[in-house]
């Protein structure tokens, strides 16, 4: 019912304003000059200025219009003299109305705000809790154009586990890790890769590395699924760089 | 006043405030937007360009309507009022600019017109507002706005002296006043828009202090503004003689108010002779009684119209005119007939004793707005208000920028095409499963993207004929966290590779259990990256036309520090049945919990919407998730 009210009252509006736009010119040149001689002699950017209202007032053009052409006086109705009492006790009735009714309206409708965020237990596997991280040994390494840190660390339960810490704002597009033991061409997935887990920005991201050799020897691998490009990067077993 | 119109007589006053104003503006923007890329960069350019024209927005209309009251309380103002109109067009072409990006960014692109969109999306808020708790903070936002633009472009389009005149003194300036009625209006479009979501106490404190000044303002100028006259009442007829006051209160050359009845009189000594004329100005009604005398002719202070005192004739080649009114002087007191001389009749005033001398003048400076001189005093008065005004205008919008919440996450390779291969899913939502590859054939890993259609839609249904296929399609990536969903063209189908191999087909989902999940019901499209902040009630409207078009509907739910999105399905592999106006909402949702590599996905048995009780929500059977 709303949106049939809405498109109607939309229609008419549009078909209003379509009417003033075709009368612009006929206003401009014929109605104009027959209402106020000051319009004589303008520049187009005045005609520019005033052309807005135009379309949006053009009945009452179209009344005075008239009423020029049949030679009416309509001086007085242009130069209609000012009557403010009327207007200043209209102007101190709605200014203190507002001053009361704003603040009111506006201080319940910032008391009902919406509850701040409810937070929902969830399974690890749809959202990684927290990882408290033992110091270890870290890569600076950039990986999809992204810059990142990585550490080889071990968390809580003494897990060996990757610990990827990005800036705040960065985001990965679908980013995995993999793991090989050899790796004989550096831009395909060798056959024998392991899946390890799915990497993503901001902040930090932890992969636990569920086999020992994951993090004794071999090349750990970062695969991006949006373009299948792979980077590679030692294990520390063979490249070990200092602690930070 | 004016033989022939022009758009703007411009001169050095009129160049300088513009000037300034854009210079404003130009600061104002800067300052915004600079600070807002440097703490939020990850809010896009259009939520940047729409607060920083909204901040501005407010900023100018508390602005044009403190300096009325302003004036009236100290004259020094008045430079500031003559060009005002100056200010309300800019502020009315700063509001179109608002308008137009939130336009176009939450309603245009959908399955509704976008003006339809802006009045309907959930107009039914209005019929719940005082029959629910808290509904009354969930009416739409967006129509007090766009009224508010219609007034501010009404005013706008009216601001030149030839509708002053069209329309006459009277209604002209009853449609200006309608100003009040904008910044109302305004005001419930921040509080009901912005201010419903999580924002820093500065914001509320901003708005509401902002208001109680300009109340405050209206006040003070009420109260201390150029002292009302008491009428002299009078129960003579109007063609008798009425005194008025003494002589000696009148300065040279300086009007002085004075009220018979109802009427509005200004009385003026020029030389040895005192004038009575009508105290309203023929232009915007202005205190001719406050004005002063200038090269012959009684000078309006507010936009320095002219009369003659002895006929109240503007002088030539001008033609207003406002009523004189006979005068005559007895002994030391100066009476006034209440009725108005016929326009154009002369009357020579009353001759002044020489015996009494005029009041003492004022010492303030004259402001006469079409010279292109100001007076020194108020030069250096303007100066400093100017300074205090354009330092202010980018302190505040620095404050703004600063306060913002945080903005929601998400990147949207808005420009950037990927050519991807895998096998294209319908159920439970529209998805390409990408196994690594191409040269990967036996690997068992792979990753579920989502599908959309470009705008807010989704993909075409024709579409439904490759599920189970494997296909090659190009789209453009959007992600956040762990989630991704590629926008495809309806013009650019997928290309059918044939029946995929066995180990290219998904896995199995991985269930976790029945679970009771409360979140934001979002669309995941924007949620995911292409609109930054996409939650709340701001982003309200946007969220129903895309899962109005068909993008898959989703849950914001937030866990421990962190929050991610789940997919919402129905309990079968059937889409989920829901109304598309509880977007922006909370809701509560239980099923079960699915878990792909790419997405997580309830199975949702029961959705309704959330009604704040949290007793009854069990503990989740899926173990190992602490």
């Amino acid at each position: 019912m709303y949106e049939a009210i809405v498109r109607g009252i939309l229609s008419v509006a549009g078909l209003y304003l379509a009417v003033g736009i075709l009368f612009l010119l006929p206003l401009h040149r014929r109605a104009l000059p027959a209402i106020d001689p000051a319009t004589r002699g303008t520049g187009l950017f005045f005609k520019l200025l005033i052309s807005p209202g135009l379309i949006t007032l053009w009945p009452l053009l179209l009344r005075r219009w008239r009423q020029a052409a049949r030679g009416e006086d309509t001086a007085g109705k242009l130069d209609s003299p000012f009557t403010p009492e009327g207007l200043r006790r209209w102007h101190g009735i709605v200014s203190v109305a507002l001053a009361v009714f704003c603040p009111a309206v506006i201080a319940a409708v910032l008391y009902q705000r919406p509850a701040a965020d409810i937070h929902t237990p969830l399974p690890a596997e749809v959202i990684e809790p927290p990882v408290w991280v033992q110091p270890g040994v870290s890569y600076g390494r950039p990986f999809s154009g992204v810059p990142a840190k990585v550490f080889l660390a071990r968390n809580a339960s003494r897990e060996h586990g990757l610990l990827f810490r990005f800036d705040e704002h960065a985001e990965l597009p679908p980013t995995a890790l993999y793991w090989t033991e050899t790796m004989e061409t550096s831009d395909t997935l060798p056959e024998t890769a392991i899946f390890v887990g799915m990497i993503w920005g901001p902040k930090t991201r932890w992969i636990t590395l569920p086999r020992d050799e994951m993090f004794q020897k071999g090349h750990w691998i970062v695969y991006s699924f949006a373009d299948h490009h792979l980077e590679t990067f030692p294990v520390p077993g063979l490249h070990r760089m200092p602690a930070e | 006043m004016s033989t022939t119109y022009h758009s703007v007589h411009w001169n050095t006053q009129k160049r300088v405030y513009d000037a300034a104003l854009l210079l404003l503006v130009i600061l104002a923007t800067v300052s915004f937007q600079s600070i807002s890329a440097a703490i939020h960069p990850a809010m896009t350019i259009e939520t940047r360009l729409l607060r920083s024209s909204a901040f501005l927005c407010l900023f100018l209309i508390q602005l044009i309507l403190c300096i009325g009251p302003l004036a009236r309380i100290n004259p020094r103002f008045l430079p500031l009022l003559y060009n005002r109109r100056h200010l309300g067009v800019c502020l009315f072409l700063l509001a179109l600019v608002h308008a137009l990006i939130a336009l176009i960014q939450h309603h245009a692109l959908g399955d509704t017109f976008p003006l339809v969109s802006l009045f309907t999306s959930y107009a039914h808020e209005y019929a719940a507002a005082f029959s629910t708790d808290g509904a009354l903070a969930r009416i739409p936002f967006e129509p007090f706005g766009a009224l508010a633009l219609v007034i501010l472009f009404l005013m706008a389009a009216t601001s030149h002296d030839f509708w002053l005149r069209l329309l006459g003194a009277s209604a002209w300036k009853a449609l200006h006043t309608l100003v009040y009625f904008a910044y109302a209006l305004i005001l419930f479009h921040v509080a009901f828009g912005f201010l419903q979501g999580d924002v820093h106490v500065i914001y509320p404190i901003f708005v509401l202090s902002g208001a109680a000044l300009v109340f405050l303002l209206h006040l003070v100028a009420l109260i201390r503004g150029p002292a009302p006259q008491l009428p002299i009442s009078t129960t003579s007829p109007p063609d008798e003689f009425v005194p008025v006051c003494k002589v000696s209160e009148l300065a040279e050359d300086q009007g002085k108010s004075i009220r018979v009845g109802k009427r509005r009189l200004a009385l003026y000594r020029h030389g040895d002779r005192v004038f009575a004329l009508s105290g309203v100005c023929r232009h915007q009604g202005g205190p001719i009684g406050e004005g002063r005398i200038v090269d012959g002719c009684v000078t309006c202070p507010w936009h320095g119209w002219q009369y003659k005192p002895e006929d109240g004739m503007s002088p030539p080649p001008f033609d207003e005119h406002i009523p004189a009114y006979p005068v005559e002087i007895r002994e030391d007191t100066v009476y006034v007939k209440p009725r108005a001389l016929d326009r154009g009749t002369a009357c020579d005033g009353a001759i002044v004793p020489p015996t009494i001398m005029p009041a003492g003048q004022s010492t303030e400076p004259f402001y006469i707005g079409y010279l292109s001189a100001i007076p020194e005093p108020l030069t250096n008065f303007l100066h400093v208000a100017a300074g205090v005004i354009l330092l202010a205008s980018p302190l505040f919008m620095a404050i703004m920028a600063a306060a913002q919440p945080e903005t929601d996450r998400g990147t949207f390779e808005f420009g950037t095409t990927r050519t991807l291969e895998g096998v294209f899913y319908t159920i439970p939502v529209p998805s390409l499963y990408v196994t690594a590859g191409p040269d990967r054939l036996t690997h068992p890993s792979g990753f579920h993207y989502l599908l959309c259609g470009t705008g807010k839609f989704a993909i075409p249904d024709s579409w439904a004929s490759y599920s189970g296929q494997k296909v090659s399609l190009a789209g453009t990536l959007i992600y956040r966290n762990q989630v991704a969903m590629v926008e495809v063209s309806p013009g650019r189908p997928p290309e059918a590779l044939g029946a995929p191999e066995p180990h290219e087909a998904r896995p199995d989902t991985e269930i976790l259990g029945p679970v009771t999940l409360i979140g934001e019901l979002v669309d995941t499209k924007c949620y995911l990256g292409v609109m930054r902040p996409a939650t709340g009630k701001v982003h309200r409207a946007c969220a129903i036309r895309c899962l109005s078009g068909g993008i898959p509907p989703g849950l914001r739910v937030q866990s421990r520090d962190e929050e991610t999105a789940i997919l919402l399905a129905g309990p079968q592999d059937e889409p989920l049945k829901y109304d598309v106006t509880w977007a922006a909402r909370l809701v509560r949702a239980e099923g079960i919990l699915e878990r792909q590599n790419g997405f997580s996905i309830l199975r949702v048995n029961q959705l309704s919407l959330f009604d704040g009780d949290m007793g009854d929500i069990p503990e989740p059977e899926f173990s190992d998730y602490g």
